[in-house]
């Protein structure tokens, strides 16, 4: 079938517009890319755009040899790994239950959960709670309090429950225990939801800022959020540098470049090999049959 | 993740929360100030750090490396260091004072967030604690009494410490003095001459390139040039008038908008100002020589050397800079904005067990020859003292890599008592060509702004105006924005907009805006602190005084 006129113009409409806000998010991530490939007197003088000038991986090299930013990279590496692993185990674990229909009172169980997405104790509190527990200055302080995220854990109860019960009873005909049916039957089934819930929870540990700064107090266990924010952020506070020579210590803006472009590839890596599930995630349940 | 990403919202929320929790869990200040140290014991106390990111791969981290290790070997007291996020340091200190777990001695910039530690009562007061135990800090506030008075908080105790810096221009605006010749002008010296100039150098070629290319005067809406206007009319909203009297409203803003409009109309500044967030495309335009006046911070004459100077004379050799003092007005004649001379950067926790040593720590970081160390490094092995006593770097890397990030170590380190090295003058290294220069320039700027002329930044330097409570910050912050947006419609608007209508709206917008609270606010505040204040007045006579002992070294 041939698209008429008025379809042609849609669809041509359609892409320059796309390709419009495609270029408009891809613009400033080269200018990033450039600078941190350009020579130091040029992105001084703002001549840097979209292409790097006076190439160089100089910026590169200061950042690994002068700043602490592999430590904090592999300390990201280390809160995403064993944070998403925590999470996505204890994320089944309550949303399994849930999703069940012979589950006494799950509705109750599911409005608690709900109740704090909406309510919940403030900052000052949750530092004391977990001051208490003794996990300042721990990666605990990071991974514990937000251990399940309710919005992730509902995503996945429901996933679950659109799972058809006769699967469910043919592996229990066949022999198959509660811990059985989940292992071998449910996540099996899941695994596009579980993808992409454990690239949420790994995006959100990656990127996790607020809570490190608040509760890590030792800088050689800062992630590298707040070693970049750290950086990027110092340079604008005017009143530190009535002393003139203060600037000295100032992160130059092709290294912190370097920096954004060293956090921002583990995630950028990770994203076309989950893409296949990410489809699958979004056709999760559309046909029935 | 909806806990962790919720938490910037819920540091709004917990503000309020975290300031009852903190005044209501902390009842007695001082009441460990009998504690003698001199036991034979050392003491141990803690210290904040600002942390930036900027400790050097193998140097350790800010708060455990070599000179931590140093003070801890050389000073009066064990200090443990708790790094600050220099950028984060309001909601981090907010949480470990709420916590109980804050250090005893807490260095901020920040006056508003030393003004809240005061008002949530974190702060113990120093007055006694500095009369028994104190040398050097007792000794640098005799000399300088500003120093005393800037440390004393509504309750008429002593609060804070800090240091003495340099007063020096911030701001230098430039011309371009190749230019003028070019064209035959003379430097403007009212504002008529002014836009004169300005005109002359959008439409005469002062480069000669045969194209028209060239800007007038800089973008002034966002970036470093966006204070020059204000400076030359001294349009501020807290203002002392004749009389010594507090003035506070937007009357003085009306004859910058017309300035401005009048400039805009001529065609002199790049009309897409608004579009320019930073000032970025304006700095450009500049450097690559293609605007004649524009104003630079130069709060650092040393990096502008290095930075703005350098790139400038690189992409264009024949530029040459002169520093105008700026034009007289039918306001007056104005300086720009000057450095805080007295510059407040600690407080001490009312909880801290051990508050002499902690005094004790604070004369140690005072003393020259220790403060120094954290800017130098180690004499002999960074840095070495030529026969008249001027330091020099042995080895630029090692020093880069050893001390250059040290800096906020010296949060309370008064310079200019290390005699003559300690004066910017003193600082450029004639050799390279771009520093030779900006100290040409440093010159000029000296010259063109300290004066006895009044500062065009209003009553006092904004580390010294009070904090308002907080609801009628709110309105003042919501007015003042909403008067700066009808006077930029007026700057842009043509026929269709005037200032005369502008400044009727704006008149309108503060009285309901909540001007006239605002204003009582201020008043009473003045009429109760005005002998405590330091305004620029006070400011210049510690010019004066450092100066004179400039001379006499």
């Amino acid at each position: 079938m041939r698209d008429s006129r008025g379809e042609k113009l849609f669809y041509f409409l359609n892409y320059v517009l796309l390709s419009f806000i495609a270029i408009s998010c891809i613009f400033p991530l080269l200018n990033v890319v450039a600078l941190s490939l350009s020579g130091a007197g040029a992105v001084a003088s703002g001549r840097v755009t979209l292409w790097p000038i006076d190439f160089s991986f100089s910026s590169f090299k200061s950042l690994f040899t002068g700043t602490p930013i592999m430590r904090s990279f592999w300390n990201s590496v280390q809160i995403t790994l064993i944070g998403t692993a925590l999470s996505m185990l204890v994320t089944i674990m309550a949303a399994y239950p849930l999703s069940r229909k012979q589950f006494y009172s799950r509705r109750f169980f599911t409005m608690a959960m709900v109740f704090t997405m909406i309510f919940n104790g403030g900052l000052i509190p949750t530092y004391l709670v977990v001051q208490n527990l003794g996990l300042v200055n721990s990666y605990g302080a990071l991974w514990l309090p937000g251990l399940v995220s309710t919005y992730n854990m509902l995503l996945m109860r429901s996933a679950f429950e659109q799972l058809p019960g006769e699967v469910e009873e043919a592996a229990k005909i066949d022999g198959c225990g509660e811990t059985g049916i989940l292992m071998r039957i449910v996540l099996p089934l899941s695994k596009p939801m579980l993808a992409t819930l454990a690239l949420f929870y790994g995006v959100g540990y990656w990127n996790s800022f607020m809570s490190v700064m608040i509760y890590i107090n030792d800088t050689a266990k800062y992630n590298m959020t707040v070693l970049v924010q750290n950086m990027i952020k110092s340079t604008s506070m005017i009143q530190d540098f009535a002393d003139p020579t203060m600037l000295a210590s100032m992160t130059p803006e092709g290294i912190r470049s370097a920096a954004v472009i060293v956090m921002i590839v583990p995630i950028l890596a990770v994203y076309p090999l989950l893409q296949k599930y990410f489809v699958k995630g979004v056709m999760l349940g559309s046909i029935k049959g | 993740m909806s806990m962790l990403s919720r938490l910037p919202k819920l540091l709004l929320i917990s503000g309020l929360v975290g300031s009852m929790l903190a005044g209501c869990s902390n009842n007695n200040p001082a009441a460990g100030s009998e504690n003698a140290t001199d036991s034979g014991k050392r003491a141990s106390i803690s210290s904040t750090i600002y942390d930036r990111g900027a400790v050097p791969n193998g140097m350790g981290t800010i708060e455990d490396n070599m000179w931590t290790k140093w003070i801890n070997e050389n000073g009066p007291a064990n200090v443990k260091f708790v790094a600050i996020p220099r950028w984060e340091s309001q909601s981090k200190l907010n949480v470990l004072l709420a916590s109980g777990s804050a250090p005893d001695l807490i260095f901020e910039f920040g006056t508003s967030i030393r003004n809240q530690l005061f008002d949530q009562k974190q702060l113990m007061p120093l007055d006694d604690l500095i009369e028994q135990h104190s040398v050097e800090y007792k000794a640098l506030m005799e000399k300088y009494p500003q120093l005393k008075q800037a440390g004393i908080k509504s309750d008429g105790k002593l609060y804070e410490v800090g240091r003495m810096n340099e007063v020096y221009p911030l701001v230098s605006v430039f011309i371009r003095e190749d230019w003028l010749q070019n064209l035959g002008l003379d430097v403007p010296t009212t504002e008529e001459e002014f836009l004169a100039v300005a005109k002359a150098f959008t439409e005469q070629d002062p480069d000669g390139n045969g194209v028209d290319d060239t800007y007038g005067v800089g973008g002034f809406e966002f970036g470093d040039n966006s204070g020059l206007f204000r400076y030359i009319f001294n349009a501020n909203w807290v203002n002392l008038d004749e009389n010594g009297e507090i003035q506070v409203g937007p009357e003085r803003l009306k004859k910058e908008a017309e300035f401005k409009r009048a400039l805009f109309e001529a065609g002199v500044v790049d009309k897409d100002f608004l579009s320019d967030k930073d000032g970025s495309k304006s700095k450009q335009d500049f450097l690559n020589g293609k605007i004649g006046i524009y104003a630079f911070m130069t709060n650092d004459f040393l990096s502008f050397a290095s930075r703005e100077l350098d790139t400038l004379m690189k992409n264009v050799p024949e530029s040459r800079l002169k520093v105008i003092p700026l034009p007289k007005t039918s306001a007056g004649q104005f300086n720009p904005v000057w450095n805080n001379p007295v510059q407040m950067t600690a407080v001490v926790n009312a909880r801290a067990k051990e508050p002499e040593a902690i005094i004790k720590y604070i004369d140690f970081l005072v003393k020259p020859e220790i403060a120094r160390t954290f800017r130098y490094g180690i004499e002999g092995e960074h840095y070495k003292l030529e026969e008249d006593g001027k330091p020099v770097i042995l080895d630029q890397e090692k020093y880069k890599n050893e001390v250059s990030w040290a800096s906020d170590f010296t949060m309370l380190y008064s310079r200019l008592e290390e005699g003559k090295y300690g004066y910017v003058e003193n600082q450029f290294d004639e050799e390279v060509p771009a520093q030779k220069e900006a100290l040409r320039l440093f010159r000029e700027s000296i010259d063109a702004y300290m004066n006895d002329l009044p500062v065009g930044e209003g009553l006092t330097h904004s580390e010294h105006m009070p904090q308002l409570p907080k609801e009628l910050q709110v309105k003042f912050s919501n007015v003042t924005a909403a008067v700066h947006d009808i006077y930029t419609r007026a700057i842009i608007g043509g026929s269709n907009y005037t200032v005369e209508q502008a400044a009727l709206d704006a008149e309108k917008q503060w009285e309901t805006g909540g001007g006239p609270e605002i204003i009582s606010w201020y008043e009473e505040w003045w009429s109760k602190e005005k002998d405590n204040v330091l305004i620029w007045s006070d400011f210049y006579e510690i010019y004066q005084q450092q100066q004179a002992e400039l001379k006499a070294d």
